[in-house]
């Protein structure tokens, strides 16, 4: 077995076999790559936590259960992206104790992507809100009168256009998507952190 | 675990075709932590290109992170911190940025400081100038490359130094031009990136010398977003070495499903030399997390 292995490696078909095999594997079994590239994460981190000394990268894998679980509360179903596992930060100050999370969510507009940084207390209260980037024309939902109603907020409030939260005129897809984005975000935070 | 495949059709000047798998790619990263946060990160990049004719490290390097990343040391294979080069890599793209035609190289081997004071960025970077020829040393003279950037709500402007020995990229038109495949290159150069809305605007501007003739160029580069999966790029590039290269470029690119873009291009080159490359890629990524 030993020698018929040095003969795939020392043969360039073989080894051109072997690497197409093991992308093969990967691509079957992949999901589609996140476009929510964080492009400053640090510096994000630093306008919702200004006190901030570091932070982790933790990640939290989603059963199949525990799926069904968000799906049903979230009343909506998880892109294939969304739904093995979750990705958020642990924001730690000078002694290394839990100043709170940074979490990330991107959901669409109407011109594309919406990249939104969420930061949350350790007792589950939305800090702040942050957006990365958008491309809307309409740029109400980036505004600090709409973005700072979700602050104190928790999983517990509802939170709904035209009940917590209030809007100027009528809705547009940008506002839509970040109180969807916030929703899914407390959720994915109550399910796999908390519990 | 991320990666992707990007295959191509090119028509060049109207009567020669080539379909090629221009790429196949795996990306490795890993994080390690402390008690206090990430210190660690892990990178590496394996390229498979031309139809499987070349296999090369992409990126491949470790990086320690200094708290909240206002300081790191990277030490590897990586690309150097040139002009748009540290945030913007049109690998995979069909209009391309300057590097090719500027510096003939763009990742190399060395050690890296980099990191943020407030809204600067700042990176250093010390590498062998070999860039994908090869991994190992070759007593070659050191190149340093130098970047400060600057950056507020929508905008990016840096400043980019870099001097040294550099042994070019294989097939690259720089190597056409002077005729060398090794030579002292010496560059300055300013970037800038805007984003106003649906449109992102990005620019380079450079001088320099390579061995003694000077050396001066542009890039233009806008991105507009059409629909949620329609977006729209242009290009406009002049180099000046031994006469002049301009290049015009347009194309389309669209989301078809999730990760899965078919992108048509068409550039055309005047100047020293005429050619016009039309190009549809279908270009797909993917993750898998361990």
């Amino acid at each position: 077995m030993l020698l018929h292995f040095r003969f795939i490696m020392s043969s360039s078909t073989g080894f051109r076999t072997l690497i197409v095999l093991c992308f093969c594997f990967f691509f079957i079994s992949a999901l589609y790559a996140d476009v929510c590239v964080w492009r400053n994460p640090e510096r994000t981190m630093t306008k919702i936590f200004p006190d901030a000394d570091d932070y982790k990268t933790i990640t939290k894998i989603i059963s199949k259960g525990k799926r069904k679980i968000i799906e049903k509360r979230l009343d909506d179903e998880l892109t294939s992206e969304e739904s093995k596992d979750w990705i958020y930060y642990e924001i730690t100050d000078t002694g290394g104790a839990t100043s709170g999370y940074i979490i990330t969510d991107a959901e669409k507009g109407e011109y594309g992507v919406i990249e939104i940084v969420m930061g949350m207390l350790p007792d589950g209260k939305i800090k702040g809100i942050y957006i990365q980037r958008a491309m809307e024309k309409d740029k109400k939902f980036k505004s600090k009168e709409f973005l700072e109603q979700f602050i104190g907020k928790t999983i517990k409030d509802h939170i709904r256009i035209g009940e917590d939260i209030k809007t100027e005129g009528e809705s547009i897809a940008g506002e839509a998507a970040v109180i969807l984005g916030v929703i899914k975000m407390l959720i994915f935070y109550d399910e796999l952190e908390k519990k | 675990m991320s990666g992707g495949i990007d295959g191509r059709y090119k028509n060049v000047n109207g009567n020669r075709n080539n379909v090629e798998l221009e790429g196949l790619f795996l990306n490795f990263r890993k994080v390690l932590s402390d008690e206090k946060g990430d210190r660690l990160i892990i990178i590496g990049q394996l390229d498979i290109d031309n139809n499987f004719k070349e296999i090369k490290p992409y990126q491949t390097y470790i990086q320690y992170k200094g708290p909240l990343g206002k300081w790191n040391i990277r030490a590897g294979h990586y690309i150097l911190p040139f002009g748009l080069l540290s945030d913007y890599d049109t690998e995979r793209l069909v209009l391309r940025s300057l590097e090719n035609l500027n510096l003939g190289i763009k990742l190399d081997t060395g050690i890296e400081v980099f990191g943020y004071i407030e809204d600067f960025d700042y990176a250093i970077s010390i590498n062998q100038g070999v860039g994908r020829n090869r991994l190992a040393d070759v007593d070659n003279d050191k190149l340093t490359t130098l970047k400060i950037g600057w950056q507020d709500e929508g905008i990016n402007i840096g400043l980019s130094g870099l001097i040294g020995k550099v042994l070019t990229e294989e097939g690259s038109i720089i190597r056409k031009d002077i005729g060398l495949d090794t030579l002292y290159e010496k560059r300055l150069g300013m970037d800038i990136t805007k984003y106003i809305g649906q449109l992102i605007l990005r620019g380079e501007f450079i001088i320099g010398k390579d061995n003694e003739e000077t050396v001066g160029g542009i890039l233009l580069k806008t991105d507009y977003v059409l629909t949620q999966e329609l977006e729209l790029n242009l290009k406009y590039s002049y180099l000046q070495r031994k006469g002049n290269r301009n290049f015009i470029g347009a194309g389309i690119s669209h989301e078809v499903y999730k990760g899965l873009f078919f992108r048509i291009a068409d550039e055309y080159q005047f100047g020293k030399e005429y050619e016009n490359v039309a190009t549809f890629q279908i270009y797909y990524e993917f993750i898998n997390r361990f």
